[in-house]
C-alpha cells in the first residue's frame, strides 16, 4: 500500500476516538462540540458573559469619550447619549460577530482577523449613518440639535477611526489571549507526553504480567528482570538533561532488550554492531533505548513470526552515528499509536539542545524496512 | 458453578503471559484449559476443533488482533464466551466498559479472573464493532469472514477484489472464487473507507485492483480492474470522488 493510503488510514483511525473525547469535553458545560469552534480565536459573542463584558467595555469607551470632550451640553446628558450610541455599536458588533463566528472560524486566522474588523467598520458606518439621518429628521422636528452631530463626513469619519483603533486593539487582545491559553494547555500536555514518552504503560505492564509468571517457572530470571527494570525506570525517572556515558546508554538497552526478550522469546533478534563507538563518549540519557523500544513496538510485534532489530554504530567526520533500523509489516499498515513520534520528538529536541545545529534525527523509510538515525557531534 | 467441567481456550502470543494464565487456572477447578495459541488465525481454528465454552483473548497479538478474532467469532454457530485480555489499551478499555464487554488487565488477579470467567458471554457482532471502532488501530479488519455450510471461511483483505450487493446479501468476489457474507455494504464502506472505493450504490472495490477508467463512445464511464475481466459501470455520483482518487495513486 502506499504511503498515502497509510496517512489516511491513521486519519480516520483517530476521528472516532478524537470525537468521543469532544463529546465527553462537551457535555458538562453543553458547549458546542465542533473542535474548530472551540479553537477559534474569537470568543462565543452570544453567550451571557460575553454580552456583559461588550456592554462593560462600551460603557467605559463612553465615559473616556465624554470625560475627553469640552463639556458642551452637560456631563451626564453627553455621558447618556455617547453612550447610547456606542452601546448600539458594540450590540450591533457582537451580534455581528456571534452569527459570523462559525464562518469565520472556517478561514484562516489573518483573513478572519480581517473580516472580523471589515464587518466592525461597515456596522459602525451603517450605524453611524443612521444616527446622523436620525439626528437630522428629529433636529428638524424641533429636538434640542446639540445633541445630535452636525458634520456629517466629520462624524463618519471620526467614529471610524476610532472604532478602527478599538477594534484593532480587541482583536488583538483576544488573540494574544487565545495564544496564550493554547500554549498553557499545549505546555501541560507536553509534560505529560514527555512523562510518557520515557515511559510507555505497555511496556511497564507487560513486564510486570512477565515477572509474575516467571516468579513461578524460573524465579532466577523474575530476579533479574526485576533488577533490570529497576535500572532501566532509575534513568527513566531522573532528570533527563543528565549525559551518560556511551556505554551505559548502550547497555540500558541492552538490559531493555533483555526484558522484552523474556516476553517476546525467539521473535524478537537484535544484531549489535556498535564496536566502532567511543564508550566513553558522553551522551544525553535515553536516546537509543526509546529507538530500540519504538522499534520492538512498532516493528517486532506486530509481525507474526518476529524478526530482526538492527542497531548500528558508526564515526563520520567527527560525528557520531547511531542508527536503529526494524522490519515493517508487508501489507505497509503501520500502527497509529500515540507514543510513535513523541519519543523521537523528544529525542530531537533534546539533541539540538545538547548540540545545537549538529544533533539531528534522520528518519528513513524504504520498502519493508524502517531506519531512525542519531547523529551528533563528538569531540575526543 | 453449576457445570463443573466448563472448557477453556488461552489465545496470547506471548508464551510467559500464557503459562501465568495457566497457573491461575489451577485454582479455578471449575475450568478446563483444553487449548492455547499465539495467533488469531489458530484460536479460529482451535475453537471449531474443541468447542470451547469460553476463550480469554489477548488484544495485541501479531497478524489478526483479538478483536478481530472475536468477530470473526461471533459469525460462527455456537460461539464461546469471550473475556478479552490486555495491558493496557486506553481506547479498548473504555470501549469495553461503554459495551460491558469482559476484559481482564495484565498482569490478571485471580480473583478478577474468577469473576471475569464467571460472568463471561457470548458477544454480538454489534458489540464488537462498537469496540473495534473505538479501539482506533483495531478497526479495520484485515480478514473477512464467510460461512460456508459449518466452517469459517477467512478471505485475507488484500485478495477481495469486490463486495456487491445482490438483492439480500452481500457477495465477496476474490481472487479464490466468490462468497456470501452476512455484512451490509455500507457497513463495509465505512470500515475499509481507506482502501475500498465505492463505484456505485451497489458496488465496492478494492483500490489496490483498479487498473484504469474509461470512458466509452456514449460519454459514460467504466472501471477495469487488474486481477478481473469484468468491467464496472461507474455511477454519476461516485465519478468525482473515483477520479480524485485515481489521482491521487
Amino acid at each position: 500500500m502506499s504511503k498515502s493510503g497509510a496517512i489516511k488510514l491513521d486519519s480516520r483511525l483517530d476521528s472516532p476516538s478524537a470525537a468521543l473525547k469532544n463529546q465527553r469535553a462537551a457535555a458538562p458545560g453543553g458547549r458546542t462540540n465542533n473542535p474548530a469552534l472551540e479553537d477559534f480565536f474569537l470568543p462565543d459573542f452570544c453567550a451571557p458573559r460575553m454580552v456583559l463584558a461588550v456592554v462593560l467595555i462600551s460603557e467605559l469607551l463612553a465615559l473616556i469619550f465624554t470625560l475627553a470632550r469640552p463639556d458642551n451640553v452637560g456631563f451626564l446628558t453627553d455621558l447618556a447619549r455617547v453612550s447610547l450610541f456606542v452601546q448600539w455599536l458594540g450590540l450591533t458588533g457582537a451580534t455581528l460577530l456571534c452569527y459570523t463566528r462559525r464562518w469565520l472560524a472556517a478561514q484562516s486566522v489573518t483573513v478572519a482577523v480581517l473580516l472580523a474588523f471589515g464587518l466592525l467598520l461597515l456596522n459602525t458606518m451603517i450605524l453611524s449613518e443612521i444616527a446622523y439621518r436620525l439626528g437630522t429628521t428629529l433636529s428638524d422636528s424641533g429636538i434640542n440639535e446639540t445633541l445630535f452631530p452636525s458634520s456629517r463626513a466629520g462624524f463618519l469619519i471620526r467614529n471610524l477611526g476610532i472604532c478602527g483603533i478599538v477594534s484593532a486593539m480587541l482583536l488583538r487582545y483576544f488573540f494574544v489571549a487565545h495564544q496564550w491559553r493554547l500554549h498553557v494547555r499545549a505546555e501541560a500536555r507536553s509534560r505529560i507526553h514527555a512523562l510518557q514518552a520515557r515511559i510507555r504503560p505497555h511496556f511497564l505492564f507487560n513486564s510486570m504480567n512477565t515477572i509474575a509468571s516467571l516468579t513461578r517457572t524460573s524465579p532466577k530470571l523474575a530476579e533479574e528482570a526485576v533488577e533490570d527494570l529497576a535500572d532501566l525506570f532509575r534513568v527513566t525517572l531522573r532528570d533527563s538533561d543528565k549525559l551518560l556515558h556511551l556505554k551505559e546508554e548502550l547497555e540500558l538497552s541492552r538490559m531493555y532488550q533483555r526484558i522484552e526478550g523474556l516476553r517476546l522469546g525467539p521473535r524478537l533478534q537484535v544484531k549489535w554492531d556498535v564496536a566502532e563507538l567511543p564508550m566513553r563518549a558522553l551522551v544525553p540519557s535515553l536516546i537509543v533505548q526509546p529507538l530500540l523500544e519504538n522499534a520492538i513496538y512498532h516493528g517486532i510485534e506486530p509481525l507474526d513470526g518476529g524478526g530482526t532489530v538492527e542497531v548500528r554504530g558508526l564515526r563520520e567526520n567527527g560525528d557520531l552515528v547511531i542508527s536503529v533500523s526494524n522490519p515493517v509489516r508487508a501489507d505497509g499498515r503501520r500502527t497509529a499509536r500515540d507514543g510513535n513520534h513523541l519519543a523521537m520528538e523528544n529525542i530531537r529536541q533534546r539533541l539540538r539542545l545538547a548540540y545545537g545545529e549538529r544533533g539531528r534525527v534522520e528518519v528513513e523509510e524504504t520498502p519493508g524496512r524502517y531506519t531512525v538515525t542519531l547523529r551528533f557531534p563528538h569531540d575526543e | 458453578m453449576s457445570t463443573p467441567d466448563l472448557k477453556l481456550l488461552i489465545v496470547d502470543d506471548e508464551p510467559p503471559a500464557r503459562e501465568r494464565l495457566q497457573y491461575l487456572l489451577r485454582e479455578l477447578p471449575a475450568w478446563r484449559v483444553v487449548g492455547s495459541c499465539g495467533t488469531g488465525a489458530e484460536a479460529l481454528d482451535l475453537v471449531r476443533e474443541l468447542k470451547p465454552d469460553a476463550v480469554l483473548l489477548d488484544i495485541r497479538m501479531p497478524g489478526m488482533s483479538g478483536i478481530e478474532t472475536a468477530r470473526h467469532l461471533a459469525g460462527i454457530s455456537t460461539p464461546p464466551a469471550v473475556v478479552f485480555t490486555t495491558a493496557y489499551d486506553e481506547h479498548a478499555m473504555e470501549a469495553f466498559d461503554a459495551q460491558a464487554v469482559g476484559y481482564l488487565l495484565k498482569p490478571v488477579r485471580l480473583e478478577r479472573l474468577r469473576q471475569a470467567l464467571n460472568q463471561a458471554a457470548r458477544l454480538s457482532a454489534a458489540q464488537l464493532k462498537e469496540i473495534a471502532k473505538a479501539d482506533g488501530e483495531n478497526a479495520p479488519r484485515r480478514n473477512i469472514a464467510a460461512r460456508v455450510g459449518e466452517q469459517l471461511k477467512l478471505i485475507p483483505l488484500s485478495q477481495v477484489i469486490l463486495f456487491r450487493a445482490d438483492q439480500k446479501y452481500v457477495s465477496v468476489l476474490h481472487r479464490n472464487g466468490v462468497d456470501l457474507i452476512d455484512e451490509s455494504l455500507k457497513d463495509l464502506a465505512e470500515e475499509f473507507a481507506a482502501t475500498f472505493l465505492r463505484v456505485h450504490r451497489s458496488v465496492l472495490v478494492n483500490a489496490a485492483q483498479v487498473e484504469s477508467l474509461e470512458k466509452d463512445a456514449a460519454g459514460r464511464y467504466f472501471l477495469k480492474l487488474r486481477a478481473h475481466a469484468e468491467t464496472l459501470p461507474v455511477s454519476r455520483r461516485q465519478l468525482g470522488e473515483l477520479k480524485r482518487h485515481l489521482r491521487s495513486t
